[in-house]
């Protein structure tokens, strides 16, 4: 069952003539891009840009078929009555939950793109945020040496230095004679 | 060389209030995100016609041609990578963007060297 913040993704991305009219094509037959865009008389990069945003609410589905990609609607979520999506329940701790995790995955995508890191901030709640999200890479209580370290925040950033030097002092690193690791204490994957 | 000038100037006063009508138009429709895509265009008529307004300050003739079509090639430059970037990544909805700049720009472009070489002495 879908939470409140997937619902009003779902709803938000129905809320468009455009794909109102995709899945009203699908809902008749699996189609490709091209048939979309020929079905709808708009261009196949417009209907690809849509399907994105209905695949990334849940609303349809990709799959492959000898050269084409084919796209099909997700119909039990349709098939669900509005009310049981307008009761969805939420109460005072999932809320929060909720809008802590909302403002980290804006931070993460202000901050990342395809996975690089495009800037450090400077506001350490951000920057605490950032480290965290790269800490992850690490597995929780591996021996690391610099040089391995270096190499992966260079994935993440040209200034590795810098990177590593404040995930130490952030406490997400953790250094000694024997190299660098991943405390247990820091081990958070959401 | 007023004539050229001036076509090309209103082809920007032109461009520029159509895009605000389809946005406009997109938007009441129910389509925003259609809407943003005209505002994109838009965005890129503007920023060459204030580019077109600069190269025109150039000394002569010559130089204000190689000022706009140098201009004209390099912004999209970043633009063209953007998109292969994007599309390494499959991700739709930026190489939608991207490709929208890259086609306004051509456009712009196209007619810039239309109207120039039309009213050549």
């Amino acid at each position: 069952m879908m939470n409140e913040r997937e619902t009003v993704q779902l709803f938000k991305c129905l809320a468009d003539k455009t794909r109102l009219q995709i899945l009203r094509s699908l809902a008749n037959e699996d189609m490709d891009v091209e048939r979309l865009a020929q079905r709808l008389n708009v261009t196949p990069p417009t209907i690809s840009f849509h399907l994105k945003k209905l695949a990334d609410a849940g609303a349809v589905s990709s799959y492959k078929e000898q050269y084409y990609t084919f796209y099909s609607l997700h119909r039990e979520i349709f098939m669900k009555n509005i009310l049981d999506f307008i009761q969805i329940q939420s109460d005072e701790a999932d809320l929060q939950a909720q809008r802590d995790h909302d403002y980290r995955e804006k931070i993460i995508a202000s901050f990342f793109e395809y996975g690089k890191l495009k800037s450090l901030p400077t506001q350490r709640k951000k920057k605490r945020i950032v480290l965290e999200e790269i800490v992850k890479s690490f597995k929780v209580n591996q021996i690391y040496t610099e040089r391995e370290v270096n190499i992966m925040l260079a994935d993440y950033h040209d200034d590795f230095c810098t990177l590593r030097r404040d995930m130490v002092e952030a406490g997400l690193l953790k250094r000694d004679q024997e190299g660098y690791q991943r405390p247990c204490k820091y081990e958070k994957e959401n | 060389m007023v004539k050229a000038e001036a076509s090309i100037i209103n082809y920007f006063i032109k461009q520029i209030e159509e895009k605000k009508k389809q946005s406009t138009l997109c938007y009441e429709d129910g389509r925003a995100d259609e809407a943003n895509l005209e505002k994109i265009a838009g965005s890129v008529l503007t920023l060459f016609q204030t580019v077109y307004e600069a190269s025109l300050k150039q000394d002569d003739r010559m130089s204000q041609q190689t000022f706009m079509l140098d201009q004209l090639q390099q912004i999209p430059n970043h633009w063209r990578q953007s998109y292969q970037i994007a599309k390494q990544h499959d991700d739709a909805v930026k190489m939608l963007y991207e490709s929208i700049k890259i086609e306004t720009a051509k456009q712009i472009r196209e007619t810039f060297i239309r109207y120039w070489g039309e009213h050549d002495e």
